[in-house]
């Protein structure tokens, strides 16, 4: 390691989570050092400065973090298969730093390390991993370079879960259950989608409401939910229960999602694609907009965080677990093709190519349900910026949606281009709210590290991880945020006015992040004849040694701490 | 690296030893090693893994045509061959991850086709998946849950072995009657059915023609005709109310023995059988066989490149063609002029062409002529640690090392690592290239 220090001279940061007044653009000009891939704090005069960066005033913020992107595993690469006309219309040659690939909504892994740091991503949470399918995620995963990248474990489909639940097991075993798998699994968190739902479809239920029986477990969604929700907060995982609501895509589902937000009576919980589940069934259409009631609930719910899912107009895949919604909205392929898997005891993938249209009424309307969400949203510590990607649309949109957000006339433009019965049916035209710099700057960092549990990540404050980005302030935001003119991950130059910069080392090759709260070993005497009796690969060869991930020599594991008592709540 | 461990830094006997001689990929296996280091399946390993662990670890030069030379020099000339090509391939890709992703790092900096020695099998379920998707389910679930079988293809032992006792009856299961599972072979007749099937003998080139008449029977429709594909009509009344009445039927089939012409063809009509089916009951599909990893190799390529095999990568944007870069037919078009083969697993025999080739195998790989460059490797799974990917596509297992390397083999991985920094130095191709639209 060398003692000597990068110096980034008179920028202008914008870092929420820093000292005080730290979002404040108008303070003064503020120096950063930069030493072993670490913000260090100011060094005495003597101290060698290899490296100085005139900022001259430009926008200094904490590297991103993508909370929510199905980048990697088994159904993002049946995906990527699914669609080889994808592929040939975006593909990139081989040009001596970055290795070739294709996509653009299933962007292969390296292009997708490249495309998230040459946006000044330095992060990016993969939110649907199977259990059965980990290893997979993690190899997939061990190539996309530059960025860090976690994942969350998919539970409350798994069978050996609902039998348990459903034979009165404790919350305490719940517990050791949960946390064998984030060990076991080199996860980072937990999502539940469609509680239940998923299973219920394997035994030809095609919909189950929150508080209907499993058909043949004879458990709700509810009590999955809340047992799920409890197990992470009596475990100290940081990021709280990721929860993807029953029946996404419904019309009228609104209610479902305020009365998970209610179940959840208080436990944190962080709500994915929020968008997909704010639906009314008003008007001649019966379909409308409930952003309004929803973003009302979040606001007083201060337990809950969420990331919108913003659909952006264009060719897409939905790629999800929830194999029920995927069956029931297979009809609507574009193009006509889907595939749908019935997975180990464990869960599901559904893909579903899909074409948002702004022309068309539904979709016209999801993109305004989004930007509502975000807008009324009031507190910009609990919502990030997402698209679901690629559900939505992929992650490469984000400049675009913060224009959306940081520019009403803009945004209003846009609103008369499409479908016009949407701006008869949505109060999107009326709302005046327009993103500041700072509260981007706490959406799309400081809010989704804080929700993670990431404390050296999300700020630039002495001994967080040297992930920095430096905007030219453009008066166009979707240009500044495009192509920013510095990304530094880990200290490193990577990216320079939006492309990837050689830097004498190649790309490199960030960390994997995972959670690893205590438990009762005493599970695996549970677990160990379920794998043999059910299952058909065995505990031993299902965990994955952290070996698996470091001996690769791309990147190396970092360890979110767990709660205590004495730290600061959500 | 740590230091070389030596043979007593193993146990005498390992369990839940993964198998990677099939796509099956069964991880159940329990092994002794003697003294000599030689291992022994002595629970739950079929005949082929019986007889691929027993293969000794034997000590193996390299050699260049049929002269024994050290390493360093086979790999000299094993990059001169490829830096002079104008239209390299590497095939075979019988390997683990690791050694996969060498050997597509090399295609790529070499503008060299890739594919697998399986892929025929492998594109028949790609194809169709190309042009209608699918719907599928994996071994766990399946061995729970499905309460009927109708498997199309021959041979079912020696493609899928172990299916029907860990997966079709199983010992135990948590949603049906384990033993009590019923269902139909379809196929040519080629010895007794297990006990609750029931044998239709059909030619499997007809195969798209008796899903398709089984989806009209699941539909409620009535095709034409006494007979399709060599099976009476009123056997195929009772198939479809078998599929119709279960709680959670299959249709499988064995991929290597569809119509080589238009397996796609059979795979795509078995995919809207499911559909079919499942718009009242619950069905999946599921293709059996394949060895050498092949789904992992394809799996691979496409998180890498976004494309599946039969792909040239490197020169330009990744550019995938089924039919174009099918390497078996490029070989036979003599359209490659220098071939890198990989066979670090089995399943991969090396192709009997005259073109400059270089072969990687794990010793004992039979030869049909000399190679102009052979190096053996270690086999991923007894010699090294790795990974491998089943064949139902959800599960990576993990490779374990069972045995000190006495021989001293390279993985596939360092010496194709090893090929690529010798061609570091080598200019890029160039990227411009004359195009033949098939």
């Amino acid at each position: 390691m060398s003692d000597a220090y990068t110096l980034l001279r008179g920028g202008r940061v914008c870092d929420p989570a820093g000292p005080a007044a730290g979002g404040d653009l108008q303070a003064p000009r503020r120096d950063l050092y930069l030493k072993d891939g670490r913000i260090a704090a100011p060094p005495p005069d003597d101290a060698r400065i290899d490296a100085v960066i005139e900022l001259d005033g430009r926008v200094v913020m904490a590297g991103a973090i993508d909370i929510h992107s199905h980048i990697g595993g088994g159904k993002v690469n049946l995906a990527r298969l699914l669609l080889p006309e994808e592929h040939r219309q975006h593909g990139s040659a081989p040009d001596g730093l970055r290795r070739s690939g294709s996509g653009l909504f299933t962007p292969s892994s390296f292009v997708t390390g490249y495309r998230y740091a040459e946006m000044g991503y330095t992060a990016a949470f993969e939110p649907a991993m199977l259990p059965s399918n980990a290893r997979h995620t993690h190899l997939e995963l061990g190539d996309v370079p530059i960025i860090d990248k976690g994942c969350y474990a998919v539970l409350g489909n798994d069978d050996f879960l609902l039998e348990r639940l459903a034979a009165g097991a404790t919350q305490s075993e719940v517990n050791d259950y949960v946390a064998w798998i984030l060990h076991a699994t080199q996860a980072v968190g937990v999502k539940v989608v469609n509680p239940g739902g998923i299973s219920a479809f394997k035994f030809n239920q095609r919909r189950l409401e929150l508080d209907e029986a499993h058909p043949h477990y004879g458990i709700t969604p509810r009590r999955i939910l809340t047992t799920l929700a409890t197990a992470l907060s009596d475990l100290g995982v940081p990021h709280p229960l990721h929860v993807h609501c029953n029946n996404l895509g419904i019309p009228g589902n609104e209610s479902v999602t305020r009365d998970t937000i209610a179940a959840l009576d208080g436990l944190p919980a962080h709500l994915t694609h929020l968008q997909f589940h704010s639906y009314g069934t008003e008007g001649d259409r019966r379909f409308s907009s409930a952003a309004a009631e929803i973003a009302e609930a979040v606001n007083r719910s201060p337990n809950i965080s969420v990331d919108v899912g913003q659909i952006v107009f264009g060719q897409t895949i939905t790629a999800s677990a929830d194999i029920m919604s995927q069956f029931r909205n297979s009809g609507l392929a574009s193009p006509r093709k889907w595939v749908c898997t019935d997975i180990e005891c464990d869960g599901g993938c559904g893909l579903v190519p899909f074409r948002y249209r702004d022309k068309a009424f539904v979709n016209a309307l999801q993109w305004a349900i989004g930007l509502e969400l975000f807008l009324l949203i009031e507190d910009p510590w609990r919502v990030y910026l997402t698209t679901d990607h690629p559900n939505g649309g992929p992650f490469t949109s984000y400049p675009h949606l913060i224009r959306l957000l940081m520019d009403r006339s803009f945004r209003n433009e846009q609103l008369a281009r499409i479908n016009p019965a949407v701006a008869a049916h949505s109060r999107l035209g009326s709302i005046e709210r327009e993103y500041t710099l700072e509260e981007i700057a706490i959406m799309t960092r400081a809010g989704p590290a804080r929700v993670l549990g990431l404390r050296d990540r999300g700020h630039l404050r002495p001994g967080a991880v040297a992930d920095v980005v430096v905007y030219d302030d453009l008066p166009d935001r979707e240009a500044m945020f495009a192509a920013p003119a510095w990304v530094f991950k880990n200290g490193r130059p990577v990216a320079r006015n939006g492309r990837l910069t050689p830097n004498g080392e190649g790309t490199g090759w960030g960390d994997t992040i995972v959670v690893r709260p205590e438990f009762d070993p005493a599970i695996e005497r549970r677990l160990k004849p379920w794998f043999e009796d059910h299952q058909t690969v065995r505990l031993g060869n299902f965990r994955i040694a952290d070996g698996e991930i470091l001996d690769r020599g791309r990147g190396g594991l970092s360890i979110v701490p767990t709660l205590t008592a004495s730290d600061p709540c959500f | 690296m740590d230091s070389e461990p030596g043979e007593t830094d193993f146990p005498p006997s390992m369990g839940d030893v993964v198998c990677p001689f099939c796509a099956m990929a069964c991880d159940d296996l329990a092994v002794m090693r003697d003294r000599g280091g030689r291992l022994r399946v002595t629970d739950n390993g079929c005949a082929r893994a019986r007889s691929l662990f027993a293969l000794p670890a034997l000590p193996a030069h390299c050699f260049i045509k049929g002269r024994a030379v050290p390493l360093d020099e086979a790999l000299d000339a094993a990059a001169a061959l490829l830096r002079n090509a104008a239209s390299p391939a590497i095939g075979g890709l019988a390997a683990d991850t690791e050694g996969i992703s060498a050997a597509l790092a090399l295609a790529e900096r070499l503008g060299a086709v890739v594919d697998h020695a399986a892929s025929d099998s492998l594109f028949h379920g790609l194809r169709a998946l190309q042009v209608s998707g699918a719907m599928t389910a994996t071994f766990g679930e399946l061995r729970n849950r499905a309460d009927l079988f109708v498997l199309f293809g021959a041979e079912f032992d020696r493609h899928a072995p172990r299916l029907f006792d860990r997966i079709v009856r199983p010992p135990t299961a948590l949603f049906r009657e384990a033993a009590a599972v019923r269902g139909f072979l379809v196929g040519p007749g080629d010895g007794p059915a297990p006990e609750g099937f029931e044998r239709l003998t059909a030619d499997l080139t007809q195969a798209p023609a008796i899903a398709a008449a089984l989806s009209q029977l699941v539909a409620g429709e009535r095709p034409r005709g006494d007979r399709v594909g060599g099976i009476a009509m009123e056997d195929l009344v009772r198939v479809a109310a078998a599929l119709r009445e279960a709680r959670f039927g299959v249709v499988g089939w064995i991929a290597a023995t569809l119509d080589p012409a238009a397996g796609d063809v059979a795979v795509e009509a078995f995919n809207r059988l499911v559909v079919t089916a499942n718009a009242s009951t619950r069905c999946a599909g599921l293709a059996l066989g394949g060895k050498g990893n092949a789904l992992g190799a394809n799996y691979v390529c496409a998180w890498q490149y976004g494309v599946p095999l039969r792909s040239r990568l490197g020169a330009g944007p990744p550019e995938h063609d089924p039919l174009r870069y099918r390497l078996k037919s490029l070989l036979a078009g003599g359209e490659v002029d220098a071939l890198l083969w990989l066979s670090a697993l089995n399943g991969a025999e090396v192709p009997d062409t005259r073109k400059p080739m270089i072969v990687l195998a794990r010793p004992g790989q039979p030869l049909p002529r000399d190679p102009e460059v052979l190096i053996p490797v270690a086999v991923p799974g007894l010699d090294h640690a790795g990974s491998i990917h089943r064949g139902d596509g959800v599960a990576a297992l993990p490779l374990r090392r069972l045995r000190s390397n006495t021989s001293g083999l390279p993985t596939a991985a360092a010496v194709l690592g090893a090929l690529l920094d010798r061609l570091a130095g080598s200019p890029l191709p160039a990227p411009l290239r004359e195009t033949a639209h098939v």
